[in-house]
This record gives C-alpha cells, sequence and structure tokens, in this order.
C-alpha cells in the first residue's frame, strides 16, 4: 500500500481542509517547525486507515480542533493489492466511511459504514478495537512500518495476529496454518488444565494433582498403618523376652528357694551345736572357775608359807647385820673427835696469819697514797705556770688591733688591683727615649715624683709616665708632656680611689703599707699558736675533764685520807715516810699452806661425821627393818590359817580338793572340744549366704512381679491391637492405595503426555518461527551495520520478531536502553526498512518515519539517506521533519507544511 | 474311623449279621478317612487384583464353608488343617468369628487347627483371642503344643505348632514320640528340603521325616500347591488359589488310612471357588478373528463370574481402528469377575484416519508427529504405526531431548502423547 494524496480538515490545527497531493512513491519529506501539524498528518492517516468511523470516546474528541465542534475528515487517496482507492472518512458527529474504487474513468464506491472499515482493516492487516482508538500493537502493517513520533517509538513491533499470517504471505510460507493455531490452542488449553503457565507446575485442580494427593494421603495412613503393625511386632518381640524373663527368674527363683532350705537346714543345725557349745562353755568356765579358785587358794598358802620362810631367814640375817654396824659405829666416833680436836688447832693459827697479813696491806696502801698525793702536787704547781703564761699573751694580743686572714686578703686584693691597673695607665700614658749626643744629667719629673737621671751615648734614657712627663735638660730647657686621655683619666681616678681605700684600710690597723699589715698578721697569728700550745698544755696537766679547782680538791681528799691512815696505822706521816715497804709474800704463803690444811682437816671431819651418821642411820634402819619383819612374819601366819580355816586348817586336805577339781575341769573340756570339733568351721559364711540367698529370692521375687506387671500391659496392648485387626486394615489400606496408584499412573502418564506434546509442538511451532524471522534478523543486523558503520553489532530478534538485544561481538545481547538514544532510533528505522524491504517483495509498502533520526550523527544520517533512496525503489517513504536541510541529498516530494494551511 | 452306624432292632437280624461282617472282617474298624487341609490364609492381601479384593477374600471364606461341606457330606473322621488359616495374626476380629463359625459348621467332626508361620503361636496370636478360648465350639481343637492327641481309638495326631513367624529349626523334631500300634499322623508346617524350593528359615522339613518319626502320614502345609513327596508326605495345597501364579492349587486332600502301617490312599479334591486364569491371544492383522476366539473361551468358562483373568494380546492390529479393543475390554469386564489386560505387545495403528489425512495436509502436525516418532526411537520404542505419516527421520535437539528425559518420560508417554494428539485433531 502506498498514498497518493491525503486531505484532511477539523483535525486539531487544521480547521480548515488541508491536501497533500502528488505523492511520490518514493521518497515525500513533509517539514516544518515544530507544531505546525506534521504529526498531526500523520494521526489523519493512522484515524483513516487503522481505526472504525465510528469510534467514540473521550480520545478521538481530542481530535477536533481546540475550543471548536468540527468534526475530523480525512481522505485519502492510496494503491493497495494493484488497485487504486479512496477512502472518505468522518467522525464523530459527522461519522462515515466511504471506499471507492479507481475504475479507469473515476472513482466507484466500493463499501461503506463498517463494510468499508473492514476491507481497509484487511488490506492494512490490522485488527478492529472493540472501543476506543486502536492501539499500535493492533494496526498490522502499519505496526511495523510506521514509526509515529510517540511513546512507543523506539518500541521494536512484533509479529502478532494477522500480521504474522500476512507476513508468513509475504514470504511465500504456508507451513503454520490457522489449523495448526487451533490445535496448538487445543494443546495449550489441555496443558493449562493440568499445569500453570509461569513455572509449568502442577495444577492443584488437576486430575493428577489430586490423583497424586490422594496416593499420599494414603501412602500416610498406610506409613500409620505399618508404623501400627509393627509396634505390635515390638510389643510380641518384647512379650516374648519378657515371658522368657519370667520364666528364667521362676528357675532362679525355684533354685535359689531349694538352696535357702538347705542353707537353713544346716544352720539350724549349726545353732543347735552352737548352744550345746555355749552350755559346755559354762560349765567349763563354771569348773574351770572352781579350779583356778582352788588352785589360787592352794598357790596363795604356798606363797604364804614361803613368805613367811623368808622373812625369818631375813630377820636372822638383820640381826646379826645390826651387832656388826654397832662395833663400826663406836670406832667411827672415835676418829670423829680426834679430827674436830686438830680442825679447832688449825682455826686459831689461821687467824692469826690472817691479822699479820691485813696489816701489812694497810702500810703498803698508806705508802701508795702518799706517792700519789706527792704527784698531784707537782701537777697543781705546773699548772699554775702554764695559766700565767696563757694570761700573758691573751694581754700582749689585747692591747693592739690585729687584722683577721680577711683584712690582710682584701688589702692584698686590693694593692694588687692598683698596681694592675698603673701599670695599664702606664702602657695607655707617655713614654720617651732619649738618646744623648753626649753625657748630660736631666731632671726627670713624672707622676712619681722629681728625680735626676744621667744620660750619655752609650746610656740611652727610656722614660715612661702616666699622664705627665717631664725631662728638663738643665741649662738647656724643659720637656713637658701631657696627656689628654679620657680612658687614661679614668683609669687613674679609679686607682686614686683604690688608693684612698688602701690608705684608709692601713690606718684602722696602725700601719703605713701592705708589707706591715702582712707583718703585723703574721706575728699575731704566731701568738694565738703558742697560746694554743699553752691551753693544751694545761689540760694535759690536769689531765682530762679536769679543773684546776677539781684537782686542788682531789688532792686535798688524798691528805685527809692519808692522815687517817696513819692514825689506824699508829704511826706518823714522817714514820710513813721513813719506813721501809712491808714484806707480803711471805705472809701470803704461810697463810695459803694454813688455809689449805684447815680445808683438808674440815672436809676430814664432815667425812667422819657423815659416816658416823650413816652408821647411826643403819642401824636405825636395821632395827626398823627387824620390826617390820617380825610383824610381816607374824601377819602372814595369821593369813595362812585363816585361809586354810575352811579345810579344817590342813593345807593336805585343800590340796586334795584342787586334784579333784583339776580333773573335773578336764573333763568339761573334752566334752567341749568334742562339741567344738562337730561344730562346722564356716558356720558363720553359711549363715551369711542363707541369708544372702534369701535376701535374692526376694529381690528376683520382686522383679517377677514388675515382669508380670509388664507382660499384663503388654499382652492387655496385644489384646487391645489385635481387636483393631491391624493386618486387614493395612490389607484394604495396601489395595486402596494400589487402586489410586493405578489411578494416579493413568492421569500422569496422560499429564505428560499433555506436557509432552505442549513442549514439542511449541518447539516446532518455533523453529518455524525463526526459519521465517531468520532472513528479517540477518536483513536487520546488515541494515543496522551499514549505518553505523560497526560490523561486530549484529541484532538479535525473537521469533515474533520483538528485538532481543542488540549483541556486540561474541557477548550476550545487550537490552536496547544501554546504548544511545542515536544509536536507538537508528536500529529502529534498521528494523522498519528491513520489514519493508521483505513486505514490499510483492508491493510498495508505506514507511513513516516521523522525525526519526533527531540524535543521528551527520555521518550516519548521509548513510541512512543513501538507504533510504535505495529502499524507495520498493517503499514509499514519508519523512516527517522540521530540519529538511538534513533530507536536502534525497529526491523526492517535499511538502512545506505551513505553506499547506 | 469311618462310623459305622448299626441299626439296634430296626432291621432284621439278617441285615445286623451283614454289617457286623462288614465291620469285623473288612478292617472297618481301623480305617480312618479325614479331610487334610492346610493355607486358607483368611484375610489375605489381595493388592495385586485390588479392585475384587474383597472378593476375593470373601470367596477363601466360601471355600472354607465347602470344605465343611464336603467333611459332612463324605461322613469324614476329622479333619486337619495344617497351618495358616489366617494370613496374619493381626487380622480383623470379625474374620476370627467367621472361621469359628465355619469351623463348628463340622461339628460334630472335629476339626484340629495347626498354627502355621502366618498365624503362630506368638503371643500376639489370634488364637489367643476370647473367640479361641472361650465358648468355643467342642469340635473346634487347637494343637498348642506337641502334646500327642488321641483323634480317635488307635489314631494320634503328632503335632509341631509354630511358635515363630520364621525359623532354621525343623518342625518335625518337637514331634513327640509316636506311640506304637497305633495310626501316627504328623501335623507340621513348613518347607520340604528340596533345593530350589526352600529357604533356611522356612521351617525345612527333611524330606524322609514321615519315615523317621513313624508315621503313617504327615501332614504339610506351607505351599500352597498339592504336592506329594513318597507315600506318607503331603501338602494338600491351598483350599482357594491367591494369585495368577499359582498353580495346581485350590484344592484338599482326602485321606484314607486302611490302618496301622497301611499306605494311605490321598484323593485330591478340588475346592476352589474362584478362577485364575492366564491366557494370552495372538491378533493378526484384523482383531475380529482373536476377538470371536476369546469370546467363545469365555462363554466357555462354567463360572465367569467367578473368574479373575489376566489377559494378554500380542501380535499386530492392522485394522487402524482401536475401537474394537474398548468393545472387547467391555465385553470381558461386563462377564468376568476381574480383567487384568495387557496390550503392550500388541502392535497397534492408533492413528484415527483423520489424524492420518491431516498430517498429510498439515506440514506442522506432521512435524510434531516426526518430533513424537523421532523421541521414541530415542527413547528405544519406535512408533512404527506412524513411519509412513511422519516425515523425514530426524533428530530431535539434544537439549530437547535431555529436557524431556530429565521430566522421566517413559516411551509409554510417547505412545500416549500421539494417542491425546489424535484426540485433540479429532476435536478442533
Amino acid at each position: 500500500m502506498f498514498l497518493h494524496s491525503l486531505t484532511v480538515a477539523g483535525l486539531r490545527r487544521f480547521r480548515n481542509p488541508v491536501a497533500l497531493t502528488r505523492f511520490d512513491p518514493g521518497i515525500n519529506i513533509i517539514y516544518g517547525p515544530n507544531e505546525c501539524g506534521k504529526s498531526t498528518l500523520i494521526w489523519g492517516l493512522i484515524l483513516a486507515f487503522l481505526n472504525r468511523h465510528n469510534v467514540g470516546g473521550e480520545e478521538i474528541a481530542r481530535f477536533r480542533p481546540w475550543g471548536t465542534a468540527l468534526n475530523p475528515r480525512i481522505e485519502v487517496e492510496f494503491t493497495a493489492g494493484g488497485k487504486r482507492y479512496r477512502l472518505n472518512k468522518g467522525f464523530l458527529d459527522e461519522a462515515r466511511c466511504t471506499l471507492a474504487e479507481w475504475t479507469g474513468g473515476g472513482y466507484q464506491d466500493l463499501a461503506r459504514g463498517k463494510a468499508a472499515d473492514e476491507m481497509v482493516f484487511r488490506m492494512m492487516q490490522a485488527q478492529m478495537a472493540g472501543r476506543g482508538l486502536t492501539k499500535s500493537s493492533q494496526w498490522g502493517l502499519a505496526y511495523l512500518l510506521w514509526m509515529p513520533q510517540d511513546r512507543e517509538r523506539l518500541a521494536a513491533p512484533a509479529l502478532t495476529g494477522n500480521v504474522q499470517d500476512y507476513f508468513r504471505q509475504a514470504l511465500g510460507s504456508t507451513l503454520f496454518t490457522p489449523a495448526d493455531d487451533r490445535l496448538l490452542a487445543a494443546i495449550d488449553r489441555k496443558y493449562s488444565e493440568i499445569y500453570t503457565q509461569k513455572r509449568g507446575a502442577l495444577q492443584a485442580r488437576s486430575p493428577v494433582h489430586q490423583a497424586r494427593q490422594r496416593l499420599e494421603e494414603i501412602k500416610a495412613r498406610l506409613a500409620t498403618a505399618r508404623q501400627a503393625l509393627e509396634q505390635v511386632n515390638q510389643v510380641v518381640a518384647e512379650l516374648e523376652a519378657q515371658q522368657a524373663r519370667q520364666e528364667g527368674l521362676n528357675r532362679e527363683v525355684a533354685s535359689l528357694r531349694a538352696r535357702e532350705k538347705e542353707l537353713k537346714e544346716q544352720v539350724e543345725a549349726i545353732k543347735t551345736l552352737q548352744s550345746s557349745c555355749r552350755q559346755a562353755e559354762a560349765e567349763l568356765k563354771t569348773a574351770t572357775t572352781i579350779w583356778e579358785k582352788l588352785k589360787a587358794e592352794w598357790r596363795r598358802v604356798n606363797e604364804l608359807e614361803e613368805s613367811m620362810n623368808r622373812a625369818n631367814a631375813e630377820k636372822n640375817q638383820e640381826k646379826a647385820s645390826l651387832a656388826f654396824l654397832g662395833n663400826a659405829w663406836q670406832e667411827a666416833g672415835q676418829k670423829l673427835a680426834a679430827a674436830e680436836e686438830r680442825l679447832a688447832t688449825l682455826e686459831s693459827e689461821l687467824g692469826r696469819a690472817r691479822k699479820d697479813l691485813q696489816q701489812s696491806y694497810d702500810r703498803q696502801q698508806a705508802r701508795e697514797r702518799l706517792a700519789r698525793m706527792n704527784e698531784l702536787s707537782r701537777r697543781l704547781e705546773k699548772a699554775r705556770q702554764v695559766t700565767a703564761r696563757i694570761a700573758a699573751l691573751e694581754g700582749e694580743l689585747a692591747r693592739q688591733p690585729l687584722p683577721g686572714p680577711e683584712e690582710v686578703g682584701a688589702v692584698t686584693e686590693t694593692w694588687n688591683r692598683i698596681n694592675s691597673l698603673e701599670a695599664e695607665a702606664r702602657a695607655m700614658g707617655l713614654s720617651i727615649n732619649f738618646r744623648a749626643y753626649r753625657d748630660l744629667e736631666l731632671c726627670v719629673t713624672t707622676a712619681a715624683g722629681r728625680e735626676k737621671r744621667r744620660v750619655g751615648p752609650d746610656q740611652p734614657l727610656l722614660l715612661a709616665a702616666t699622664d705627665r712627663l717631664a725631662l728638663e735638660i738643665p741649662g738647656a730647657g724643659l720637656l713637658e708632656v701631657r696627656s689628654g686621655s679620657r680612658d687614661l683619666q679614668k683609669l687613674l681616678k679609679e686607682i686614686a680611689g683604690l688608693r684612698q681605700d688602701l690608705e684608709h684600710t692601713l690606718a684602722a690597723f696602725g700601719v703605713a703599707g701592705v708589707a706591715e699589715l702582712q707583718e703585723r698578721y703574721n706575728w699575731s697569728a704566731r701568738q694565738r699558736t703558742e697560746l694554743q700550745a699553752l691551753v693544751d698544755n694545761l689540760a694535759q696537766v690536769l689531765g682530762p675533764g679536769n679543773t684546776m679547782e677539781a684537782l686542788e680538791k682531789q688532792a686535798l681528799t688524798e691528805q685527809n685520807a692519808l692522815a687517817e691512815q696513819c692514825a689506824a696505822l699508829g704511826i706518823t706521816g714522817e714514820e710513813l715516810r721513813a719506813l721501809p715497804g712491808p714484806d707480803i709474800a711471805p705472809l701470803k704463803v704461810r697463810l695459803q699452806n694454813l688455809q689449805e690444811e684447815y680445808e683438808k682437816q674440815k672436809q676430814a671431819v664432815t667425812r667422819l661425821r657423815q659416816q658416823f651418821q650413816e652408821l647411826e642411820r643403819r642401824m636405825a634402819e636395821g632395827q626398823k627393818k627387824l620390826e617390820t619383819l617380825q610383824a610381816r612374819i607374824r601377819a602372814v601366819r595369821e593369813e595362812r590359817d585363816r585361809r586354810l580355816e575352811a579345810w579344817g586348817g590342813s593345807a593336805a586336805r585343800l590340796q586334795a580338793e584342787l586334784v579333784a577339781a583339776e580333773t573335773a575341769t578336764s573333763n568339761k573340756a573334752l566334752v567341749l572340744e568334742e562339741l567344738q570339733r562337730r561344730l562346722p568351721a564356716n558356720a558363720f559364711d553359711l549363715e551369711q549366704e542363707a541369708n544372702q540367698v534369701e535376701k535374692k529370692r526376694e529381690e528376683l521375687e520382686q522383679e517377677i512381679l514388675a515382669v508380670r506387671d509388664r507382660i499384663t500391659g503388654l499382652k492387655t496392648q496385644l489384646d487391645l491391637s489385635s481387636s483393631q485387626g491391624l493386618y486387614s486394615r493395612l490389607a484394604g489400606l495396601e489395595e486402596e492405595y494400589e487402586l489410586a496408584g493405578a489411578e494416579y499412573q493413568h492421569a500422569a502418564r496422560y499429564a505428560r503426555a499433555i506436557w509432552l506434546l505442549h513442549l514439542i509442538m511449541h518447539n516446532r511451532r518455533n523453529q518455524m518461527l525463526n526459519s521465517l524471522t531468520g532472513p528479517v534478523r540477518q536483513e536487520v543486523s546488515d541494515l543496522f551495520q551499514q549505518i553505523t558503520g560497526r560490523r561486530e553489532r549484529s541484532v538479535e530478534l525473537n521469533a515474533d520478531l520483538s528485538l532481543a538485544g542488540l549483541r556486540v561481538g561474541v557477548e550476550d545481547p545487550q537490552p536496547l536502553d544501554v546504548f544511545s538514544a542515536g544509536t536507538q532510533e537508528q536500529l529502529m528505522v534498521a528494523i522498519r526498512l528491513a520489514l519493508g524491504r521483505f513486505l514490499g517483495a510483492g508491493e510498495r509498502q508505506l514507511v513513516v518515519l516521523d522525525d526519526a533520526l533527531v540524535n543521528t550523527d551527520a555521518g550516519r544520517r548521509s548513510r541512512i539517506l543513501e538507504l533510504l533512496a535505495a529502499a524507495a525503489e520498493k517503499l514509499q517513504v514519508i519523512i516527517l521533519t522540521c530540519h529538511p536541510e538534513n533530507y536536502s541529498g534525497l529526491k523526492g516530494m517535499l511538502f512545506n507544511v505551513e505553506e499547506l494551511g | 474311623m469311618s462310623r459305622i452306624w448299626i441299626p439296634r432292632g430296626e432291621l432284621f437280624p439278617l441285615v445286623q449279621v451283614l454289617i457286623w461282617h462288614q465291620v469285623l472282617f473288612s478292617g472297618g474298624d481301623s480305617m480312618i478317612r479325614f479331610l487334610h487341609t492346610a493355607d486358607w490364609q483368611v484375610g489375605m492381601k489381595a493388592r495385586h487384583v485390588a479392585p475384587v479384593a474383597a472378593r476375593v477374600r470373601e470367596a477363601r471364606l466360601e471355600t472354607a464353608r465347602r470344605l465343611m461341606e464336603i467333611t459332612r457330606e463324605r461322613r469324614l473322621d476329622f479333619i486337619i488343617i495344617a497351618g495358616d488359616v489366617f494370613e496374619d495374626n493381626q487380622v480383623d476380629n470379625k474374620l476370627a468369628h467367621q472361621v469359628v463359625q465355619i469351623l463348628s459348621l463340622a461339628a460334630p467332626v472335629p476339626v484340629y487347627i495347626l498354627p502355621g508361620n502366618h498365624d503362630p503361636l506368638t503371643p500376639d496370636a489370634v488364637y489367643e483371642r476370647r473367640v479361641f478360648r472361650e465358648g468355643l465350639a467342642p469340635n473346634i481343637h487347637l494343637l498348642r503344643t506337641s502334646q500327642p492327641v488321641t483323634v480317635l481309638p488307635g489314631v494320634v495326631l503328632l503335632p509341631a505348632p509354630n511358635r515363630a513367624k520364621n525359623s532354621p529349626e525343623d518342625p518335625t523334631e518337637r514331634m513327640a514320640p509316636a506311640p506304637g500300634g497305633a495310626i501316627n499322623i504328623g501335623v507340621a508346617h513348613g518347607s520340604l528340603r528340596i533345593e530350589g524350593h526352600y529357604q533356611y528359615d522356612d521351617f525345612p522339613i527333611p524330606l524322609e521325616a514321615a519315615e523317621r518319626r513313624g508315621l503313617d502320614y504327615l501332614a504339610l502345609g506351607h505351599w500352597h500347591s498339592f504336592f506329594q513327596y513318597g507315600d506318607r508326605t503331603f501338602y494338600p495345597g491351598t483350599p482357594e488359589p491367591t494369585g495368577f501364579e499359582e498353580r495346581d492349587s485350590g484344592t484338599a486332600a482326602l485321606v484314607t488310612i486302611e490302618g496301622y502301617g497301611a499306605r494311605p490312599r490321598v484323593e485330591k479334591i478340588k475346592t476352589g471357588t474362584l478362577e485364575w486364569e492366564t491366557w494370552k491371544q495372538e491378533v493378526h492383522g484384523d482383531p475380529r478373528e482373536a476377538v470371536r476366539a476369546l469370546k467363545l473361551r469365555v462363554e466357555g468358562l462354567d463360572t465367569p463370574g467367578q473368574t479373575l483373568l489376566r489377559l494378554a494380546l500380542y501380535g499386530r492390529d492392522t485394522s487402524g481402528d482401536q475401537s474394537w479393543l474398548e468393545e472387547l475390554r467391555d465385553w470381558l469386564e461386563a462377564r468376568l469377575l476381574y480383567l487384568d489386560l495387557d496390550t503392550t505387545r500388541l502392535a497397534t495403528q492408533p492413528l484415527a484416519p483423520k489424524l492420518q489425512n491431516r498430517a498429510r495436509s498439515q506440514p506442522f502436525l506432521r512435524a510434531a508427529i516426526t518430533d513424537l516418532a523421532a523421541l521414541a526411537r530415542s527413547l528405544g520404542q519406535p512408533l512404527e504405526e506412524v513411519e509412513d505419516v511422519a516425515g523425514p527421520a530426524t533428530s530431535l535437539d539434544a537439549e530437547l531431548i535431555d529436557r524431556i528425559l530429565r521430566a522421566g518420560i517413559k516411551p509409554g508417554d510417547v505412545r500416549e502423547a500421539l494417542g491425546v494428539l489424535a484426540g485433540v485433531v479429532e476435536e478442533v
């Protein structure tokens, strides 16, 4: 289909009729500024070809010119299927549609109203909308080839509905027919009855799902029944085990009972024997007691006899001993008296010797005191002399002022400072080197004074002065030199100050110069040293810590003591000094010898006295012992007689009774031994074992009771389960499961068959569609590569021609919005051109590009223009643009919309 | 021992004399006749014939009643049931009552029941239930122990009741020693030690057990087919078959022993209520011939309504119309108790004429059929019947095959899909 003319009126900005006549079968460019009505013209085409004339609603009403009640009217002349038609359409209040065919001489009406609409729709392969404007996806060929300026401008078209068939026919394919569609729809319907469309899961209402659910339900019940039956088996197993256990326990209890009985009989016999033993033991004990008693009595009597005999022997022995001691005592008394007499003699001699020695000691002590008193007198004299010398020295030192080391140091320092400053002043001062041609006598005046000097050719004169120097050559003249240096004056002033201070200090000590002051200081130091030596000497003479007074007091004390001693000795002091010194040593020796002899004698007396006393004591003891022995003999005899009273005082009778008791005891012991021999050694063990067996038996009987209870419980369980007929129930369930399983298998097989058919048939259909769309895909890719100049880019289309993506190289296809707007619009143009090329193979088709290349650069645009020029051989292309200069290279019709109005 | 009725004065004395002569000189005083049966398996599962399972179970009770009738009719001395009266100890109480009621029908003929491996004397034994403990009919005797039981003067039963479901022990070992001078009948439940016919824990019984134990007759149970070993060892078979695979079942043994030491005479009697038939029918080209033959055979059955039939059709159906198969199925099911029809080995032509025509004119449909044929070939079971319709042999995409296999599609599903496709084509 391609256009010859288009006339619109009452359509948006075109109130009055506007006609575009003489469309070129190839390129047509409709241009004008924005909002001049270019797109409205395209909407005129859309309304004419793709919408019912009687379409109602808000959408069509919006096409009225603004603020008017005008109705849109469109007339289109076009060729389709090799025939030329004129379509005349009015909308809204002027709703009408007339399709006329060119018959050579003019147009003849073909159809009117709805029939006309339907014919046009068929030509466009469009689908009529039920209400409102037709959606773009229903536009048929226009959907594939027109690229209007709206929101779907950059959306790729897809093969749907009638277009698909038309496309198929256009490509000469008859592989997929409407009958196939119906077949596939029937399969799809059956598939959707069983499976969900999205995930392919089983529908809840599908028979196979319900059969499976029923099967699962029965399976669960079956599992429960099997579990119940298994529990019965477990109960049976446990019951058998418990019964076996019960039997075992019964056997064990019976065995224990027999053993217990046997043991108890043995224990009973042992107890009887033990009783006899105890009785025999008691009898034996009684007999033994009697025997022991008699034996003790017999032993005691014998002991008493023996004791009495021993006492008599001792008594006799003691008497002999006492006689011997009496003799010894008398002899000792005599020796003691002699020794005591000698001791008294010695004691008297010793007193005398001691007195002599004491007198010698006293005299010697008085002589020693006399010597000490003489020494004290000598020291006192010496001390008095030293004290007088000290007083003289101190008086001399106190008479004149004496400089200390500080004052001497300060004066010396001042003096040195003055000398130093004067040397400096001299250096800064004046000098004259006078060389005389002949000997002369000069008079030189300096600060130090005036003096005469002699000079000659061999004796030059070298003079130096501080600030004033005068040289007078007598008879010749006076040369006077003065210094005007301020520094020198300052220096001289300081020197003068220092000299004044020095003189003041020296005057205070009454000396003329520094050397005299030093001499005064040295003298005072020597005097002080001597004074110190005297003080030290005095201290030595007095002795440490002593004073003169203490020493004098000590001398007086000694003098008095000596006077007392002399008085005691009965001599005067003078006699004491005249007497020779006493000889003490012989007196000491004699006293010592007497003392030793006295001590020895004293010890001998003591020893003799002790011996005497010992003999006395021993004699008293012997006497006492003798009395004791006699008393004991009496007591023993009395006891023996008393003990034998029971036997008439006869020891023989006691002995006879003792023998009889011993015989009886032996007999009893034999009886007991026999009984004990018969008593088993493990009697205690047997009783213990019997107790243990009894305890064990009782425990087992308790366990039997518990087992019996458990058996009763298990049997009750079995009775309960038996009444349920679990096996029969299981049989019924298994059969039910079998039936449900068969039903499920049947339904599942049918479901799988449907799934398989659905899969295979859709797969086959896609294959067929792919075989149709493959060439289109290749064409689109070729065109796109030509436009972009990028050979690595290829376009991926789905089976229904919808865009799958743009592939770069071997990467996965990318969605279109990844790329630039220019690339997107170029691809859309390429798709339209490719589709147009296939659809235009049999008949020229109309391609509309409304502002299709607004984002395209000049290079790509020029390549697109080349492609459009080539496409114009089979396609009619209407380009709407506000930049007609961009399409200047294209040959075709140009329509300026502004001029149309 | 045959009950010999001696009239008392009602007949002429000569007749009495003749009768007594018969008693005394024919050895009739020591001859015994009894029914040996086993493996009633009352309450058994029948899931292999699930739709008629209840009927199959009911038939076992009917057969038991028939055995009681036979006993009365034949005036037998006693009945021995050598184990497995019940399929399991946990059967429904109602079944236990029904069995007791049936056994009481034999009164006054005593019935001796031996617990088998299916109903052993375990703590949960069905025989421990009240119905067997209290108010049991006096003619019903349960052989609970191995104690010899004198059933008639000079006739002793030596039972060996099973106390477990499995055991490697020979049950005859537990029998009491056979007393001398009596007809000794051993009763046990287990497998004879015939190589390949027993398992080690299946109560194995030595082949020479009867001789070894000094038995006149060894009444065994456990094997469902009638079986005789030597002169004295017998399995009576189950009185009611339990499945299609059983052979020589639905029987009982009617035993006559003339006297002590005499060789038993055993009559195998048919007792089954239901008939379990397994047939095969070949189809050659036109199936009408085979259908006719089958119908004749079914009509020839004595009791088609009591017959369970497993029918396998094989061969090739070239009619191109499968309606005969459905008709045959309906016809058989209307007459038989149960039909298990196997057509897996019958090559048919499921493509209806319309499908064939459409496939020839509709490339897409032909392509789909071709794909199904390719898939069937891939799965190892080609759809021969579509070869002339399908396009040139192609192979499916490996990814598609993989997806199909992962979905668990079987060759039968492909055939089913073809059938569904034919149906859909008919619909549209």
